[in-house]
């Protein structure tokens, strides 16, 4: 394990910088921004000695580098700052809503990969044959859709017309996530299946299996087995990187659905100016990329030996 | 091979007898679950059931809970906090929280009644009042309210001489009977902090935060401890009748219409364009209309060359149908030409008439001062142009306001028709309104909504206090006159109209409509009142019937006998064995 | 391998392949539409007519009319013209970006590599939207800045096959032989690599292109795209969205299209991959 603990390490090492100047460069670009949050949240009858006074309580009024280093400083202590615009804790803004996204997204995510992995994968050994392409036709026919369309359409026969499930908001319970996350897997399944089915492929494709299969080894399913083995390390490593999309992936069907998680915050974050959720949000993001990409890249090099040795060749 | 679920039942059973048993009984059986669902549901009550909860669907969620800590009020800040005096339906001021309150011009004095309280029980005394409104001076975005301020004396515990620097209405108009001048108790705020006092706050109205859910609801428990002095509502103290209401946020149009179709809420609040009329047939439902005060207008910046040349402005005025706007927007708008609403303290009706007969729809009047600042179209392509360049502008619509941005485009085309350019561009309104404090805009779609115009105008047309394009001294100095004067009705109606003739002259803003707020409410909910200015609810005499019938939904009970006959049919099954 | 194959015979063998040719149809359909948009359009797409508002899908309207009364059958042909053309700058700018990227990456290794890998990898890994969104915040709201936005996401999916195929070639005699005639590194890249790497460049851009109209439509739907009146089929959809219980035909209509001209795209190039670079993983 020793090869694999520097292997690991050293990513680390290159994710911290990473993040980092991730957030810096928000942060700057954020104060190049035409629009003034402080002057946005104060109402109309303000006058202004009042708006420089609320600018000063805030710290805006220090230099952009000092600001990102106290910022900096007091997100290390999890401390993310306050919403300019409802004054609240950011790490409660955030805390309240992620288990919402999460709930959508994660299982969503899941499901996705257990359907559509199956899915590319009968298209591969069927290749050529009917399923194969009634398979990925189906898929390429979801993988075209906008997911704001799905939703709006979904929302319009099973919420609208046939009233079974409610078509927003997330008080009705399970019938509340049955819109949303449909309206985020089928796209995906799609997806995945799409991948799947081309790594089969490519597996399918290898001279060992071809041997194999040329001197008759007993069972296709031993090859199968071999060729599902090899063909599912690039498509584990994908759901891993696929993994951060759980945060920001969802900012669509939570607005069409009024869902209230982590995307929906964003959005609105985004549209009111509201700079200290951004950058909590993004933060957060940006580190999930990272542990993402390491525990990908480390899931991978586990499983293909290869990968090791020869880590640039991934 | 074994398989042990297969027992000997009257599904398997070769006994033709029993599977003709088993046939009967499954029609009496499913025949007698549906009569039971029907019978179920039909039974009706001999005494009126109440619900106790009440369901309110705003478009919406709040900033922030706490008044003090917010730029716009919503229905939860309605009633959770107690303004300290209210206005009644003809806009007098009457005691609501304060047993009665007099201005004489320069200072304001209140009177508590002893057993005041807040929702936590704490005593609501002078001291109190005076906390409260140091905390929002230093707070709340609007806290340069209290600037006539001098000082706050405690004549007793329970009386209050807030002193004024100079005599002025404005406190007495402007934040003593609003929501925003309501009293919290700001020693608590200090206690729990203010980020957590904007989660749970404390004031003394008719409800309490029990609990906030991000994004989706907040839930207000009743408080025990209510009083009000309000002539107009029967029920003084806490409302029996609602234990809770839940006030929860739905920005879609769509889901708010189908909600109160379905009953799931009892009362929705900005009931989307399209809907009005539906609604307004539906039986279910009640439907409550009343008149903003307050206008949409385009702003216009007058510092940016050609729009500082009034006849263009003027062009503008004349380019609007108002009439094809109103009717796009399903008439839930009226046509406005002025910038005052007839809910305004200070409007009369010669104002609109002047305004209607300075700016009449003409668009070929329109044409004609365009030509006569020396534009025309002289190269054909219906924009008309000078020395070469279009007559071309932008015009910043605010994307959260539906009823601008839905006639955005119309308004392009009707500019279009006589010769001008408009490109529209999409923004935040906070935003909007952000750009044009800082000159940095050309035309800008803009509303306002204060029931005070003294509270509002000089902050939109006054060279100093608004800071925006427009300047006009003479206009400055009326407008001092209401803002920091102490002006009665009819000095005011004079005033504005004084004032309607200088704008209409230097038409800084293109005034299109004033909105009409809809407030749609199930038949089930009995004695709300539904107050000006703002269309507020009051609840303190509500009551909300709950529908007759539903014990038992048809689907359970029909579930319930299918259950059952699967139980009989495996204990009959099993009898038929031994 | 890559074999380099004629236009003709990669033509011939895309009319053959059942999945491309169904994909080409599509397109061409969609082009046809774009391209005589002015002619096929009975009415202008700003054309505001309140009084006929909100009508169903008639003969007189074939999709019906808007809030504000305008023909949505028109805007929505209107509509493809602006799907197409954005889609293709999308495509151009992220192909000009990833794929000098792509081979500067392959080409060079050491540090160069590692660093264009690593902001690759962390821009491929990001969620396009929030990426958008982001850059878009900075920049403003506007069709234009839309294409740079969504730009600014995707070159990776060029950068990592190019570099991929790069790293493969780079060793092969003719590269070596090149250097050692004195080639300059940009000739070689641009007579020897850049060639061989045609066939994915064009499989990955028929993929990209409708992915860049998806998210291209997505964001104009979420309000920082396309302004009114310019009928971004996204734009379309997003006024319809308000108007789904009493018009439905509103926010129907332009996401069959957008379905219908993505899955044109998605199956050419599936079958393009399939004839020209069947190994390609995308």
């Amino acid at each position: 394990m020793g090869a694999l603990a520097r292997y690991a390490f050293k990513k680390v090492l290159i994710g911290i910088p990473v993040v980092v100047f991730v957030t810096l460069l928000l942060f700057l670009i954020m104060k190049q921004v035409p629009g003034d949050p402080i002057r946005m949240i104060a109402g109309e009858r303000v006058t202004q000695e009042r708006i420089d006074e609320l600018r000063k309580s805030w710290g805006l009024d220090q230099p952009v580098y000092i600001q990102y280093f106290y910022w900096f400083a007091k997100v290390m202590t999890g401390d993310f700052g306050y919403s300019y615009v409802t004054r609240q804790p950011v790490s409660y803004l955030v805390w309240a809503r992620l288990p919402y996204t999460l709930e959508l997204t994660f299982p969503a995510l899941v499901l996705s990969y257990v359907f559509g992995v199956p899915l590319g994968v009968i298209a591969a050994l069927g290749r050529g044959k009917s399923r194969d392409y009634v398979t990925m036709g189906i898929s390429s026919f979801f993988y075209s859709m906008p997911t704001y369309w799905l939703g709006l359409m979904l929302m319009l026969v099973f919420g609208l017309y046939l009233r079974w499930f409610p078509i927003s908001g997330s008080t009705s319970g399970f019938e509340s996530l049955v819109l949303p996350m449909l309206t985020f897997t089928l796209p995906f399944i799609a997806f995945s299946a799409r991948i799947a089915r081309t790594e089969m492929l490519e597996v399918l494709g290898e001279d060992y299996v071809r041997t194999a299969w040329a001197k008759g080894l007993p069972s296709t399913r031993v090859i199968l087995r071999h060729a599902l083995r090899n063909a599912l390390i690039p498509v584990t490593v994908m759901f891993f990187l696929d993994l951060p999309w759980i945060i920001g992936g969802a900012v669509i069907v939570e607005t069409v659905f009024s869902w209230p998680g982590m995307g929906s915050l964003l959005y609105k974050s985004i549209l009111r100016l509201d700079y200290p959720v951004i950058q909590g949000v993004v933060f957060i993001i940006a580190i999930l990329i990272v542990i993402c990409n390491i525990t990908g890249d480390i899931v991978s090099a586990t499983l293909d030996p290869r990968i090791r040795v020869e880590p640039e060749k991934a | 091979m074994g398989d042990t679920l297969l027992q000997s039942n009257i599904f398997t059973s070769k006994r033709a007898i029993t599977k003709i048993q088993a046939a009967i009984i499954v029609v009496i059986i499913v025949v007698g679950a549906i009569a039971g669902a029907y019978y179920y549901s039909s039974i009706s009550q001999p005494t009126v059931q109440y619900k106790r909860t009440l369901i309110i669907a705003i478009p919406e969620e709040p900033e922030n809970l706490d008044i003090q800590q917010v730029s716009w009020s919503n229905e939860i800040h309605d009633l959770v906090f107690q303004n300290t005096m209210n206005f009644d339906d003809k806009m007098n001021i009457v005691p609501d929280l304060a047993t009665a309150a007099e201005f004489d011009g320069t200072s304001i004095v209140v009177h508590y009644s002893e057993d005041a309280k807040f929702s936590n029980g704490n005593p609501i005394t002078a001291e109190a009042l005076r906390d409260a409104m140091e905390r929002y001076r230093t707070l709340s975005p609007y806290g340069s309210d209290y600037d006539t301020v001098k000082e706050v004396e405690i004549v007793d515990e329970h009386t209050a001489r807030i002193v004024l620097t100079q005599p002025s209405t404005y406190v007495w108009l402007n934040d003593i009977p609003v929501v925003y001048g309501a009293i919290v108790d700001a020693k608590a705020a200090k206690d729990v902090g203010d980020a957590e006092f904007g989660l749970k706050p404390v004031g003394s109205g008719p409800y309490k935060v029990k609990e906030w859910i991000q994004g989706s609801q907040v839930v207000l428990e009743r408080n025990d401890l209510y009083k009000t002095n309000l002539p107009f509502v029967e029920n003084k103290g806490p409302n029996t009748y609602i234990d809770e209401v839940i006030i929860r946020f739905i920005p879609e149009d769509v889901t708010r219409l189908s909600e109160i179709e379905a009953g799931t809420v009892d009362i929705v609040r900005g009931v989307p364009v399209d809907a009005v009329a539906k609604l307004k047939t539906d039986p279910n439902v009640v439907m409550y209309e009343s008149l903003t005060p307050g206008v949409e207008y385009i702003m216009i910046n007058m510092k940016k060359p050609p729009l500082d040349d009034v006849r263009i402005r003027q062009a503008f005025n004349y380019a609007v149908d108002r009439d094809e706007i109103a009717m796009t927007l399903e008439g839930t708008v009226l046509p406005c030409h002025v910038y005052m609403s007839p809910s305004h303290l200070g409007y009369s009706d010669s104002q609109e008439e002047l305004g209607k007969n300075t700016y009449p729809y003409n668009p070929d009047k329109a044409k004609s001062l365009l030509a006569e600042a020396g534009w025309t179209d002289t190269n054909n392509d219906g924009i008309v142009d000078k020395d070469g360049q279009p007559l071309s502008f932008s015009l910043m619509i605010p994307i959260d306001e539906p009823r601008e941005k839905r006639i955005g485009p119309l308004l392009q085309s009707q500019f279009a028709k006589v010769g001008i350019r408009v490109e529209i561009r999409e923004f935040d309104y906070r935003y909007i309104r952000d750009q044009t404090r800082h000159w940095n805009f050309e035309l800008a779609g803009r509303f306002y909504s204060w029931h005070d115009p003294a509270g509002i105008l000089p902050y939109l047309l006054h060279s100093e206090y608004g800071n925006y394009t427009y300047s006009n001294p003479e206009v400055d100095k009326l407008l001092e006159e209401d803002f920091l004067g102490a002006l009665d009705t009819p000095a005011k109606t004079e005033l504005y109209m004084k004032l309607t003739k200088m704008w209409l002259d230097d038409a800084p803003w293109v005034p299109l409509f004033v909105n009409r707020e809809y407030t749609a409410v199930r038949k089930d909910v009995q004695g709300l009142h539904v107050m000006p200015p703002f269309a507020t609810l009051f609840i303190q005499d509500a009551r909300v019937i709950a529908p007759t019938g539903q014990q038992i939904s048809p689907w359970a009970s029909l579930l319930m006998n299918m259950v059952l006959f699967a139980n009989l049919a495996y204990v009959t099954g099993r009898k038929d064995d031994s | 391998m890559l074999a380099l194959k004629s236009f003709k015979e990669t033509l011939l063998r895309l009319l053959q392949h059942r999945t491309s040719f169904a994909g080409l149809l599509i397109v061409l359909t969609i082009v046809v539409l774009a391209i005589g948009a002015s002619v096929i359009a009975p009415r202008g797409y700003a054309e505001t007519d309140p009084v006929n508002r909100l009508l169903p899908p008639s003969g007189q309207y074939f999709f019906g009319t808007d809030v504000l009364g305008r023909d949505l059958f028109s805007r929505i042909v209107y509509g493809a013209r602006i799907a197409l053309w954005v889609g293709l700058l999308v495509t151009f700018i992220e192909a000009l970006m990833g794929v000098t990227l792509g081979i500067a990456a392959g080409y060079y290794s050491g540090i160069v590599d590692k660093a264009i890998s690593a902001v690759t990898d962390m821009v491929w890994a990001f969620p396009p939207v929030v990426l958008a969104l982001g850059v878009v915040t900075v920049i403003g709201p506007g069709l234009t800045q839309v294409v740079v936005a969504i730009a600014a996401t995707s070159w990776p999916a060029f950068t990592r096959i190019c570099r991929a195929k790069v790293q493969s070639l780079v060793n092969r005699e003719f590269v070596l032989a090149a250097r050692a005639i004195g080639e300059t590194d940009s000739s070689i890249m641009a007579r020897y690599l850049l060639p061989n790497l045609m066939p994915s460049i064009l499989v990955v851009s028929t993929l990209v292109l409708p992915s860049a109209i998806l998210y291209t439509t997505a964001l104009s739907f979420l309000g920082f795209g396309a302004q009114p009146p310019t009928p971004d089929w996204g734009a379309i959809l997003a006024d319809g969205a308000a108007q789904l219980r009493i018009a439905p035909w509103i926010a129907t209509f332009p996401g069959v299209f957008i379905v219908i001209t993505a899955l044109g795209f998605n199956l050419l190039g599936d079958g393009l991959r399939d004839i020209l670079d069947p190994k390609l993983r995308i």
